[in-house]
């Protein structure tokens, strides 16, 4: 599987502004004022192998949406936050063909639905799209952000078949060769975890989810969930300091957190997401860097696990 | 301080009333009876050991060994009936970590929960000797902008003493 981030931020899209690429730009030029650069391919291999990622790089602004990829088979689509109109853009460039999504939601809060009235192939007549998810409201919420007066094209004139199906938390269900399984999360209006599951690898999308640290029954229960996966993208928002203070019961969680329970669960890689909208880039880098430490630090006698920081544009395989 | 701008207000916005159930009420009753008679209170099994020393108006408690999922709730117990005498004039808490090798979120938790306690008893919870890893833990946790960091337990207790600490929460 092809794991391509179109969104990793959480809560509201956000978008680098002059001040932020200025300043990026003042540091990049100081670095490099210390050698001369004197073609296009020098410059590029020192924005690579000297400038910090914070610098270079930025995480980018759009809402949740990841893309898994497999030759032969339609995309997956996870979540429909802004981040799925840059997917749609992609596919209307291509050569026109009547082409099938498969989309599995987390759960209905804005920034994972409201790339939808700008994803292009819900347009097109002949496209299919099938929307699965075991949160009860998926298409009442579909329909109702794209209804007047906030939105000009009602959800009944989109040109593209839509089906929702409806899935069961803890029920294994085949969505188009890709083994999937729900569980439910501690999120205000309930979200679900995913467990995706293809030759022989296993990913997990864990986004807008609490951990409360108060029973220990429920970190064993997604240890066993995020048991051996290969990957876990995991909803790291807050500190653990103001998850369990000022923003407990606001339904996110942490660095800290997410490393913990990969430990716990023998998981190989985890990612990062959902990024706090008020982080520049500096302050997402430090969180990666955090725990990139602290698995170094606790690692024990426990084969490593690595750990990365989801950005808009990232793409990694399963 | 990107993160919290103000982080002092953590222990007065989200107050919450503390309910124990009966069971809790006889546990807690227990290792309060326990801490009275025996200096060394103890969860061996557990790896994590809790040794109570009076100095004025505070109490130094030497907590040893791990943290973790699995002490945390001993941990949580063992603190109750220390917190439950801290108030603004006397049993202020000096949790000196120095002997802790690891602390993880859970134990984390119980510090924060022990502190809100605190807070509105009028009373505080400091932390002191933290190093190397557990250190880095509450770095990285950014428990260190949250909870007041001594290097040792003696200077914990020389900002605890009346006038310095009154000079230091009107700062
Ligand atoms: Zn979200
Ligand atoms: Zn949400």
């Amino acid at each position: 599987m092809r794991v391509r981030f179109w969104g990793t931020r959480g809560s509201i899209p956000v978008a680098l502004d002059a001040a932020g690429l200025h300043a990026k730009l003042v540091e990049a030029l100081l670095k490099a004022s210390e050698r001369p650069l004197r073609s296009a391919a020098e410059a590029r291999q020192f924005i690579e192998r000297e400038l910090d990622f914070s610098i270079s790089h930025t995480f980018g602004g759009a809402s949740p949406c990841i893309e898994v990829e497999r030759p032969g088979a339609a995309p997956l689509i996870l979540d429909l936050g802004s981040g799925v109109r840059g997917l749609g853009a992609r596919d209307m460039a291509r050569a026109d063909r009547p082409r099938t999504y498969n989309v599995i939601m987390s759960h209905m809060h804005w920034d994972h639905i409201m790339g939808f009235p700008f994803f292009a192939p819900a347009y097109v007549e002949g496209n299919h799209i099938r929307i699965f998810g075991c949160h009860a409201e998926i298409e009442h919420a579909l329909r109702r952000q794209q209804a007047a007066p906030s939105f000009p094209v009602p959800f009944d004139r989109l040109a593209a078949r839509i089906e929702f199906i409806g899935l069961e938390p803890g029920r294994r269900y085949d969505i188009d060769g890709i083994a999937v399984t729900g569980m439910l999360q501690a999120h205000s209006g309930e979200s679900y975890a995913y467990r995706l599951e293809h030759g022989g690898k296993a990913l997990i999308y864990a986004t807008d989810s609490e951990h409360k640290l108060e029973d220990p029954r429920e970190s064993e229960a997604f240890a066993a969930f995020f048991r051996n996966a290969d990957m876990v993208i995991f909803d790291a928002m807050y500190s653990l300091a103001e998850a369990v203070s000022i923003r407990e019961d606001w339904g996110h969680s942490s660095n800290v957190v997410g490393v913990e329970l990969c430990q716990l669960a023998g998981a190989k890689h985890l990612v990062l997401f959902h990024h706090e909208p008020a982080y520049d880039d500096a302050a997402i880098t430090r969180i990666w860097r955090d725990a990139v430490r602290l698995e170094e630090i606790t690692r024990g006698e426990r084969p490593p696990l690595r750990v990365s920081a989801a950005y808009d544009g990232l793409e990694m395989d399963v | 301080m990107p993160f919290l701008a103000h982080p002092r207000r953590l222990f007065t916005m989200s107050r919450r009333p503390n309910i124990m159930g009966a069971t809790e009420q006889h546990a807690r009753a227990r290792l309060f009876a326990r801490a009275q008679a025996h200096p060394l209170t103890t969860a061996p099994d557990l790896g994590m050991n809790i040794t109570d020393r009076r100095t004025g108006n505070a109490v130094v408690l030497e907590v040893t060994g791990r943290v973790d999922n699995d002490s945390a709730e001993a941990f949580r117990l063992l603190l109750v009936p220390f917190l439950r005498h801290c108030t603004a004039d006397e049993n202020r808490i000096v949790l000196d970590f120095s002997g802790v090798d690891y602390i993880s979120s859970v134990g984390l938790r119980v510090l924060m929960l022990a502190a809100k306690q605190a807070k509105t008893q009028g009373g505080t919870v400091v932390v002191a000797g933290l190093h190397s890893v557990v250190k880095e833990i509450f770095e990285i946790s950014r428990f260190n902008l949250v909870f007041q960091c001594f290097d040792s337990a003696r200077d914990a207790l020389a900002a605890a003493a009346p006038p310095t600490l009154a000079a230091r929460e009107g700062a």
